[in-house]
C-alpha cells in the first residue's frame, strides 16, 4: 500500500480551504476582499475549490481607489463573469465626496491610505463580520505577525498587544457586536508559494504581471508608469522599457520591474533568482516611516 | 518537499530571535532591502554592524522595549524542505502567545543561557511542549561564546535537563551547544564546540 502524503504546496492548499470553510461556518456576512491581484485572485481559486460544485457563497468586494491597471479592471470583470460571483464595488472617490476628505497631493498622490475610510463605510453598510483578505506573513514585519482570525474593534482597528491565542487549526470567530474579523487564508505562503501554486495549477493572470512594454519614468531607483494619476515634472525622462509588474496596487504607488519573462515559468525564475523583497521593489507607500504597516493596520487598513 | 513548522522557545533573553536571525542571515536568506532596513535600525554595533533580533521583531512597542511580544512566523526554503519558523515571547505574561505558535509546531527549539542554565521559563516551555506532544525538541544551550566553550558548562545544562525531562513526555531530545550571536553550530558546525 503506498503511503497518502500532500506535497508542500498541497498542504498550504489544505490549510487555506479549510480556513475557507470555517469562515463560511462561523460567519453571517463574509466578503472576500479582491483587488485584482495575483494574491486575491489564489483567494478566489481557493475558495472555489473549497465549495465546489456550489458557488463562492460570499460576494467579492472592490474598493476601488480609481488609479487602477485597465488590464486589472478588465480581468476582474471577465473572472467575474465566468465564475458567476457576486461583486460589489466601492470607489474612494466616492468616499472622497460624502466625508469630505482631501485628496492627496504630490507627485504620486496615493489614495491607498484613503481606502481604510471606505472599507470601514463599506463594512458598516454590508454589515459584514468578516473580511477575507490575501495578506502573507512573509510580505511585511507587522503582517507577520497577525493570527490568521485577527479581531478589528467597532472601530476597525487592530490591536496587535492584544491578541488573542489561535491554537492548531481551531480558528475562533466569536466577536461582539460591531466588531469583525480580518480572516487571511494564505497567511502562510510565501511569495514564491503563490507563484509556484499559479504555474501548477495554470492560474490565469491579468496580463501586466508578464513582460511587455511600457512608458515609465525613474524615480528614486525605482520604475513608475506613466499615468494621468502621477505628475510627470521637467525633470523626468519618459523611458520605454520592457517590464512586468510583482504585485498589483495602484498606479500611484506601485513600481515596475524591468524583465523580458513572458511566461509563468520564465517569471519563476526571476522571482526565485530576486534578492530583492516584494514590497521593498514594488512599493513606494511602505517606504515613508518604519511602522508604516503596522499604523495602517492599526487604523483598520486590511 | 514538505513542511517543517518549528518554534523557539526559552526565556527572555536567552537569544530566541537573534538565533532565527543569524539562522536566515547565514543561510542567505535575508534580501537585500531587508538587510539594509535592518543595518539602519540597528543599534546593536557588535554583531557586525546589525542586530539579528530586528528581523522578527515587527512591532515598534518591540522594538522600543527590546522584547518579544507576540509570536512572528518567517519563512523561508532549502531544495528539500519549506521551513515555517515561530518566533515566541519568553515573558511569561505572554505564555498565550508563545502557546499559539508551539499548537502547530513539530519541532521546538528550547534556547537555555549557557550563564543561566535551567531556569523557570525552560520548564514552563518544556510542559508545554510536552502537553502539546511536539514530536522533536532540541534543546540548544546558547552564549557558549560567554563561557569559553566550555565542555563542563554544557554537560552540567545536559544533567540539569535530564531531570526536568523525568516527569515529562517528550521523547526525541537533541542536545546542541551554540553561540546564535557569533554563528556557531546554527548553519555551520563550529570548530569551537
Amino acid at each position: 500500500m503506498s503511503e497518502y502524503r500532500l506535497d508542500y504546496l498541497e498542504q498550504l492548499e489544505t490549510e487555506s480551504i479549510h480556513i475557507f470553510r470555517e469562515i463560511a461556518a462561523q460567519f453571517e456576512r463574509p466578503v472576500l476582499l479582491f483587488s485584482g491581484g495575483k494574491d486575491s485572485i489564489t483567494l478566489v481559486h481557493l475558495a472555489r475549490k473549497a465549495f465546489a460544485p456550489g458557488k463562492i457563497p460570499f460576494p467579492l468586494v472592490h474598493i476601488d481607489t480609481g488609479h487602477n491597471f485597465p488590464e486589472a479592471l478588465e480581468f476582474r470583470d471577465r473572472l467575474v463573469d465566468q465564475i458567476g460571483a457576486n461583486l460589489i464595488v466601492r470607489k474612494v472617490e466616492q468616499t472622497i465626496k460624502a466625508r469630505n476628505l482631501t485628496e492627496p497631493k504630490g507627485k504620486f498622490a496615493s489614495r491607498n491610505w484613503l481606502q481604510t475610510y471606505t472599507l470601514l463605510d463599506t463594512i458598516e453598510e454590508l454589515k459584514c463580520d468578516a473580511c477575507i483578505g490575501g495578506g502573507r506573513r512573509d510580505e511585511e514585519k507587522a503582517r507577520a505577525k497577525e493570527r490568521i482570525f485577527s479581531v478589528r474593534d467597532e472601530f476597525g482597528q487592530w490591536n496587535p498587544k492584544l491578541q488573542r491565542p489561535e491554537l492548531w487549526s481551531t480558528y475562533n470567530g466569536r466577536i461582539h457586536k460591531g466588531e469583525n474579523v480580518r480572516a487571511f487564508p494564505i497567511s502562510n505562503w510565501t511569495e514564491l508559494d503563490v507563484w509556484n501554486y499559479i504555474r501548477k495549477g495554470n492560474i490565469a493572470l491579468p496580463s501586466i504581471y508578464f513582460a511587455h512594454e511600457r512608458e515609465v519614468i525613474e524615480h528614486e531607483g525605482q520604475l513608475v508608469a506613466v499615468s494621468p494619476f502621477i505628475r510627470i515634472d521637467d525633470t523626468d525622462v519618459i523611458l520605454k522599457k520592457n517590464v512586468r509588474y510583482r504585485t498589483v496596487g495602484d498606479m500611484t504607488c506601485t513600481a515596475a520591474v524591468e524583465s523580458n519573462a513572458v511566461t509563468l515559468d520564465e517569471v519563476v525564475n526571476e522571482i526565485i533568482l530576486t534578492r530583492i523583497s516584494e514590497r521593498g521593489e514594488t512599493r513606494i507607500d511602505d517606504k515613508v516611516t518604519e511602522a508604516a504597516m503596522e499604523d495602517r493596520k492599526k487604523g483598520g487598513y486590511f | 518537499m514538505d513542511i517543517l513548522r518549528f518554534i523557539t522557545a526559552g526565556s527572555v533573553d536567552d537569544g530566541k530571535s537573534t538565533l532565527i536571525g543569524r539562522l536566515l542571515y547565514d543561510s542567505k536568506n535575508i534580501l537585500i532591502d531587508q538587510l539594509e532596513q535592518l543595518e539602519r535600525q540597528s543599534k546593536n554595533k557588535e554583531a557586525g554592524g546589525i542586530d539579528l533580533a530586528y528581523l522578527t521583531d515587527g512591532l515598534r512597542a518591540e522594538r522600543e522595549q527590546g522584547i518579544t511580544i507576540d509570536v512572528a512566523y518567517r519563512y523561508f526554503s532549502t531544495p528539500k524542505r519549506k521551513f515555517i519558523i515561530a518566533d515566541a515571547p519568553g515573558h511569561v505574561q505572554y505564555t498565550r502567545n508563545m502557546i499559539t505558535g508551539a499548537s502547530n509546531a513539530n519541532l521546538i527549539i528550547i534556547l537555555i543561557d549557557a550563564r543561566q542554565g535551567v531556569v523557570e521559563q525552560t520548564r514552563r516551555h518544556s510542559i508545554i511542549a510536552s502537553l502539546l506532544n511536539i514530536p522533536h525538541v532540541v534543546i540548544a544551550i546558547n552564549k557558549m561564546d560567554l563561557v569559553e566553550y566550555s565542555q563542563d558548562v554544557f554537560n552540567d545544562i545536559v544533567i540539569d535537563y535530564a531531570e526536568v525531562l523525568k516527569s515529562l513526555n517528550l521523547h526525541d531530545v537533541h542536545y546542541i551547544p551554540v553561540s546564535a550571536l557569533n554563528g556557531d553550530n546554527i548553519v555551520e558546525k563550529s570548530s569551537r564546540t
